[in-house]
Order: structure tokens, then sequence, then C-alpha cells
């Protein structure tokens, strides 16, 4: 194994262990060694994280794994990031994400962003408590993915509410949108004309993925 | 039974309910109620129930017990929370103090609350809440985490924490014989979560993130927890033992799905601090009442084992909660509270779809008794009031049972 190669092992061991000091060490590490930051995030971070959402599917990896592990993909993040920028290295899709309006519960939307952003997605965070309008807003221009969160039944048919305002402003043939929160179910996104359910944060990134024709 | 009778022949709802905790067929189904405000005001209004100014005399809203006794409710419930008077010390400049303006308020106890000039409320824990209004309602968030920033368990010791002597309980006996003189109702007896108001105070991604790389962050604030828990309970209890029929307590550590951390992890870090809790009600031998959320399944054998006797709320849509194979495989040994559908049959289903899941409860659950009927959670404020009064029909909790061939 070359150490470019052991290096991203390391890597992939880190996320995959939630140690962020050690990820940020072995990506500064790799950086120096003048790996490509893509081969970075494409070899070494993405497969841990598509590792983490398998664990936590199998029922082996609970909420707190899943969470170190994406905030170690997040400490290595934060040095590619730049570098990514100065390349034409374009992120996977992006995707804009909130809790509807009249909602303000952000555990599980924080960590629907968080496996997306493991998945390599770019992603807008509106927030909590986000009006139809400003779904809107943040959903023209190259915006592949609405993601939208509701805990409470009493908000649950505001998700609808934005579906519509997205209709009006023209932009819903553009995306797709995908629904999720305790109370909702896939019957529910059917009925409000969602084009996806994800019943925990790892199912948000396949049905992302399948939708956009991801593999 | 005849220790259970009173006024002659008739059951007293406290009776009705230690016969189903006792796994025995009652009269006719228990049931508890809990609801959000926006419904017990909906409901005061059609019944004609006028609110009486209430005072910092008052322990309970008389309004809303009114309610309690309109739907023949057979539970009613003391909370640590009722009794807690922090001391000058605790509170911040500008501050009022509230009992009964709390959201999160589900039943008629008065709740502790400072409310402060800029509109954010402090509870006795020192979260920092504010108001969000939805279509037709009103939830209360945490405006921000106040332990978000500490690194060291020395850190922690410098917040504001509760003593088990902010807490008066010496009104509770007279209470209970003005409130209960007839010792009529089932009384349990509500303290606070472990889990729960911790990570509230330190931010759930942080918590859980800790309770992986730091782990004795968690370690301190669950133990402040339970202490105060622990030493209320016991004083309480002391106190009125005789009086209470049930401890209860509530954490949330599941999701829809699984549980929110590995079962190694709660066994751990958490079971350890919920069996002191149930450890001082059953050296009085107060049975025990756990609520938790969600798909709990996988840890019900071993809650049994530490001493819970009734799981509340059973969510029927949440993984592993189907009530026939809880029933089947635990109703021997626990007793459930809970069970109708709080987020599709309550709020969207019509009057025939509440009865029929009354029904369906009471037949799965409430064989050989060992059931007491409530909402899964707090009745939301976007259910229609026909759909409540379908649920607490007198006929659904006692007719069909005869019907069913169960009741005589």
């Amino acid at each position: 194994m070359s150490s470019i190669d052991q290096l991203l092992d390391d890597l992939y061991n880190a996320v995959l262990d939630g140690q962020r000091p050690a990820a940020v060490t072995v990506v500064e590490q790799l950086i120096a060694a003048g790996l490509e930051p893509e081969k970075i995030l494409y070899d070494g971070m993405i497969p841990a994280m598509d590792e983490v959402g398998r664990l936590f599917e199998q029922g082996e990896f609970f909420v707190p794994e899943m969470l170190v592990s994406a905030n170690a993909m997040k400490g290595g993040m934060d040095l590619l990031q730049p570098l990514l920028e100065l390349t034409d290295v374009k992120p996977v899709a992006k995707v804009v994400m909130g809790t509807v309006q009249g909602d303000v519960h952000d555990i599980g939307k924080n960590l629907v962003i968080m496996m997306m952003k493991g998945a390599g997605f770019h992603v807008v965070d509106l927030g909590v408590n986000v009006p139809p309008a400003k779904f809107v807003e943040a959903a023209s221009g190259d915006v592949a993915i609405v993601g939208m969160s509701a805990l409470l039944t009493t908000t649950m048919p505001n998700m609808k509410v934005t579906i519509d305002a997205l209709v009006a402003a023209g932009l819903r043939d553009k995306l797709k949108i995908v629904v999720g929160g305790a109370p909702v179910t896939s019957d529910f996104a059917v009925e409000i004309g969602a084009d996806g359910f994800g019943g925990n944060a790892n199912q948000a990134v396949t049905v992302t993925k399948a939708l956009l024709g991801i593999p | 039974m005849s220790d259970l009778q009173v006024n002659g022949n008739a059951i007293s709802p406290r009776a009705r309910v230690l016969t189903a905790l006792q796994h025995q067929q009652p009269d006719r189904l228990p049931v508890d109620f809990l609801a959000t405000p926006e419904i017990w005001r909906r409901l005061q209004e059609h019944f004609g129930v006028a609110s009486r100014p209430l005072t910092d005399a008052d322990f309970f809203d008389p309004a809303w017990e009114t309610i309690l006794q309109r739907f023949a409710v057979d539970c009613r419930l003391i909370s640590y929370d009722q009794f807690c008077r922090p001391p000058e010390s605790a509170m911040l400049p500008g501050a009022t103090v509230d009992w009964w303006n709390a959201l999160s308020r589900s039943t008629p106890n008065r709740m502790w609350r400072q409310d402060l000039p800029d509109g954010t409320s402090r509870d006795i824990w020192g979260h920092v809440i504010r108001i969000v209004n939805n279509p037709t309602g009103a939830y209360e968030e945490f405006a921000v985490w106040p332990l978000a920033a500490a690194s060291s368990v020395e850190d922690l010791k410098h917040h504001p924490w509760p003593d088990p002597d902010w807490w008066d309980f010496t009104p509770l006996r007279n209470l209970l014989a003005t409130y209960d003189a007839q010792n009529e109702y089932h009384l349990r007896f509500r303290i606070g979560s472990v889990f729960e108001i911790a990570w509230q105070l330190r931010g759930m991604q942080e918590f859980l993130m800790d309770m992986v790389n730091q782990p004795e962050i968690p370690q301190y604030i669950m133990e402040r927890l339970t202490e105060l828990y622990v030493e209320n309970t016991r004083r309480v209890l002391e106190l009125a033992g005789d009086r209470l029929d049930m401890v209860y307590f509530y954490d949330d550590v599941a999701t829809q799905q699984n549980l929110m951390i590995s079962a190694r992890m709660w066994r751990r870090v958490i079971k350890p601090l919920h069996q002191r809790i149930i450890d001082v009600a059953k050296a009085h031998g107060v049975p025990v009442m756990y609520h938790c959320d969600g798909a709990l399944y996988p840890l019900l054998p071993e809650l049994i084992d530490m001493g819970v006797d009734v799981l509340n709320p059973v969510q029927a849509d949440a993984a592993g909660m189907d009530p026939q194979r809880l029933k089947d495989e635990f109703g021997d040994r626990l007793s459930f509270h809970g069970g109708i559908d709080i987020i599709k049959t309550l709020p969207k289903g019509r009057v025939a779809d509440v009865k029929a899941e009354v029904a369906e409860r009471r037949r799965v659950l409430g064989k050989n008794g060992g059931y007491i009927l409530a909402s899964s959670h707090h009745i939301q404020s976007d259910t229609p009031l026909e759909n409540v009064f379908a649920m607490y029909d007198m006929a659904g909790r006692s007719q069909s049972l005869v019907a069913d061939g169960i009741a005589k």
C-alpha cells in the first residue's frame, strides 16, 4: 500500500470512528502530499460516510455515532472546502433544506443535512420556522432538491403550502421535493405531491440519490 | 376486591385503575387525559366552564379539573414542579413568576416559570424558552442551550443547578385532602427526565457527541438531575406515600424507527440512573410508570426487570410497537397507558375511526386489565373536539366489553 493509500485508509477510519482531530490531521497530511482535494473527498471521506449510513441502517450505529462521524468529516471539509472552490469540482447537487413554518424542531433536519453533506451534496440550511416564500427564494437557481421537515401534525400541512408556492413560482418541475419528520409518512408524501420520503437521515440520502439518478 | 369498593357497590376511579393494574378486568376501561392548552380552552368553551383568576395559592386550575370530571377521567397527577419555589437568587432581573401559562402544561397542574422582559421564559432548570405560533396553536422552543459552551465538568458546576431545598412539599398532604378528599382518584407523582432535560440544557447534537467523545459531561449533567429526582421522590413518598399510587417519570430514548442510542450505550449510561429512580419508588412499595415515545421494543424486557410496571404511551405506528405483540409478549408483567394515535386518528380521523381505535385498543391491550386508555401524547391543537368526545364516550369504555363477552 502506498503512503497515500495508507493515509486515505486512515482518513476513512478516522471519519468512521468519529475522530475529528485525527481526520483533520490526515487531511492536512494528504494535502501536503499533493493529493487532489476531490480525491480526498471522494476516495476518503464520502466512502466512510456511506459506511456510516450502512451501519446506521443495519442498527449497528445510532444517532451519536452518526453525529461524531459527520463532525469528523466536517473537520476535514473545513480544510478542503477552500481548495475545492479553487477547482472546477462541482458538488454532487445543490439542496435547500428547512423545517416548515410554525415548526421549530431542527434535530432531525440537522441530522439529514449532515448525512447529505457526508454524501457530497452542497446543502443550504434555511433553519426552522421557514415560510414558503423563503423556500421559493432559496430554490431558484441551480437547486436540485428541496427538503422539508416537520415534527408536528399541526405544521405538516405547511409542507403542502410550500409545495403549492413552488408550483406557483414555476419552480416545481425543475426540482425534486423530499419530506421527513416523525409524523410524516410515505403516504403523506404522496398525498401532498412530494417526490420522496426519508424515514431517517440515511434514507433521506438514499431517496435523494435515487431521485437524481446518482448511484 | 371489597377493599377497593367505595360508596356501596360503585367502584371508584382509583379502584378501577388499581384493578386494571393488577391485570384484572375492571368494571369499565379506565381513562386518562392529556392535552395541549388550546384543547383545554376549547373544551372550557364547549362545556361553559369559566376560568377564575388563579393565584399563588392554587396548585390546580379548577376549570381544567372540571373538564376531567366531565370526561370521568380516572387518573390524577401530582407533579414535582408544582412544589418548586426557586429562591430569589435564581430570579433574573425584571423577571416575574408565572404558574399557569406554560404551553407544555397538559394537565390542571401549575408549572413554574419566570418570564423575562425580553419575552423569553426560564424554567426550573434554566432552559431559555420562547414561543412560536403555528396554524392552530403555538409551541415552545429552546432559544439557547445554557450549557452549550461548557468544555469540562468544572464548567458545568457553575450552572445554577436547582437544589432539593428549592422544593417545599409540606402543602402536599393538605392539598390531597381537598383535591381528592374521598381518596377517589388514582394519583401518580410525576418527576422529570434524565436524558431529555440533560440534552435540552446542552443541545442535542453536542450532548449525543459528548456521549461518544467526552462522556463525563453528559454523565455529570444526568447525575445532577437524577440526584434531585431521587431526593424529591424520597421526600414526597415519605410524606404522602400512603396516598400516592404510582411514581411516573419520562425519558425519550427512541425514534419512530429505532432506539436513539444503542442498547449498549443505554445500559452503560442511562439505565443505572433510571434504576435509582425506580428503586426509590419500590422502596416505598409504589409502582412505576415510564414514558418513552417511539420504538422502545428492544429495551422492554430490561425495563420490566428494572421494575417498570406501566409503559406510556404505546405508539402503535412506531417500529416494533404493535399493541398485539406488546400484549402477547409482555402483557402479564407490564400494563399500558396511552395508545390512541395523535398523529392520524385523533386529528385526521372521523368519529367512527376514533371509536374503532378505542374498541381495538380495549380489545387488545385491555384484555384482562392492564390498560389505561389515553392519547399517545398530548391531544394536539388540530384535533376536532368531536373526536375527543368520541374517544371519551362512555359507551366505548364499557358496553362493548359486554358485546365482546369479556365482562358479565
